[in-house]
């Protein structure tokens, strides 16, 4: 028991004189500017090494992770890069007067009845009000209200939207509107009964308007029959957009619009 | 309790000494005495180990709060306090030992061996800690020679005058 006794009065002299020599430590290292600031700088350089050697280890567990990811970006760039090129092969040419914006989809609605898309893009960039927006594979809609940074779009499967188009080929006009069941489908309507219309026939836009430039391809004749005691055709088009999986889009800005605009209202239209 | 008072005094005393007049001796920037070390030196043989540690860090942690030198001293004291009882058993005999007061005419040249162990190890401590690096080591080591040859002959004119 005294032998207990006396190691343990050993190490309490020990302890003693440890933790006050901690205690003055302390002081030495948050009182006097030297000191603290060589300390400061041996503490930073011992977390740096400490969270170098932590990372070494960590990173390994992070690789399958990392490797998905760069995946999935590799796959995502292979198929933006075919779709550029696609998109010069496209009827999409750029005219004079034209002028094209990229810009990223942060919203988009496909089974509501008024749908619309919220882009990345706004009158910070040159985005106004009217303007064409289009994906590689086609239209998509038109900018209904801008902000700064943002601009709410349109796009043709919202029952307000109405676009100018034309059959390719006979060129025979007329306007496509939403059927407002299937993001897939549209209808195209003003198509006289006489015309001869088949499945198959690629639908684009007129051009006859400010908003998109002539030939931008709107969708492909699903199936057309002539409707009984009216004067049309009833057009079922597919769409070239494929809306629920949008993600990124191109606006077209018509640089002369105003200036079209103008000439038209001069005409009373 | 005629050591107590006596002890007392010699506290007070060092502590003074050191703050009003050592501690502006400051010679061709080596020669820094600190004398105040001489009251833990001549504390009785046999004080308790643990009261040694605290006297040792009231008294740097004292000095200090003289000389805006924030736990340096404290450091320092506390280090050569816990180490006495060690020093002793290396440097001096059992018959010493048994001995009351650590004194010269009592232990002879042990007793020299015992007071420069115990400076140079108080001077080494507080000139390293005041540097804060070993890229100062050759001038730390010799201020603390010098300094240490300064306070060992100030400790024996102490001595003297003691009688």
């Amino acid at each position: 028991m005294n032998k207990i006794l006396e190691f343990f009065y050993k190490y309490l002299t020990v302890v003693i004189f440890l933790v006050l020599e901690i205690l003055a430590f302390l002081l030495v290292v948050n009182k006097n500017d030297l000191q603290r600031s060589v300390a400061f700088r041996c503490a930073t350089a011992f977390s740096a090494w400490t969270y170098e050697i932590t990372n070494s280890v960590t990173d390994y567990f992070g690789l399958a992770e990392a490797n998905k990811y760069l995946a999935e970006e590799n796959a995502r760039l292979y198929k933006e890069l075919a779709d550029y090129k696609s998109l010069a092969k496209d009827s999409v040419v750029a005219q004079g007067g034209e002028n094209y914006l990229s810009a990223r989809v942060v919203y988009n609605s496909v089974y509501d009845l008024q749908n619309y898309i919220i882009i990345d893009k706004g009158s910070v960039h040159g985005v106004e009000e009217d303007m064409g927006v289009f994906a590689p594979q086609g239209v998509v809609g038109v900018v209904q209200r801008v902000s700064k940074n943002y601009a709410v779009v349109l796009p043709i499967i919202n029952l307000e939207q109405v676009i100018s188009a034309k059959i390719k080929g006979n060129n025979q006009l007329g306007s496509i509107k939403w059927n407002g069941k299937s993001p897939l489908k549209a209808k195209l309507y003003e198509i006289p009964s006489h015309v001869n219309v088949v499945a198959g026939d690629t639908i684009v836009t007129s051009g006859f308007s400010a908003i998109f430039p002539e030939g931008v391809m709107i969708g492909i004749v699903d199936k057309a029959a002539h409707v009984e005691n009216t004067m049309y055709c009833d057009v079922d088009v597919n769409l070239a957009v494929d809306f629920q999986s949008l993600s990124y889009v191109t606006v077209s800005v018509f640089e002369n619009k105003n200036e079209l605009l103008n000439l038209q209202k001069s005409l009373g239209k | 309790m005629k050591y107590t008072v006596e002890f007392l005094f010699w506290f007070v005393g060092l502590v003074l000494f050191q703050i009003l007049l050592l501690n502006n001796v400051q010679i061709a920037g080596v020669i820094n005495p600190f004398l105040y070390i001489y009251f833990i030196i001549a504390l009785p043989i046999h004080t308790n180990r643990i009261s040694l540690i605290f006297i040792g860090f009231a008294l740097g942690l004292l000095v200090d709060a003289f000389s805006n030198t924030w736990g340096i001293h404290a450091m320092g004291s506390t280090l050569v306090a816990f180490l006495r009882p060690y020093i002793f058993r290396i440097v001096a005999t059992q018959e010493e030992l048994d001995k009351v007061m650590p004194r010269f005419r009592t232990m002879g040249v042990n007793y020299v061996k015992y007071i420069i162990s115990m400076v140079l190890i108080h001077h080494f401590s507080l000139f390293l800690l005041e540097a804060f690096s070993f890229d100062y080591f050759w001038i730390v080591l010799l201020k603390t020679l010098v300094s240490s040859v300064i306070t060992i002959l100030l400790v024996f004119t102490l001595e003297k005058v003691r009688k």
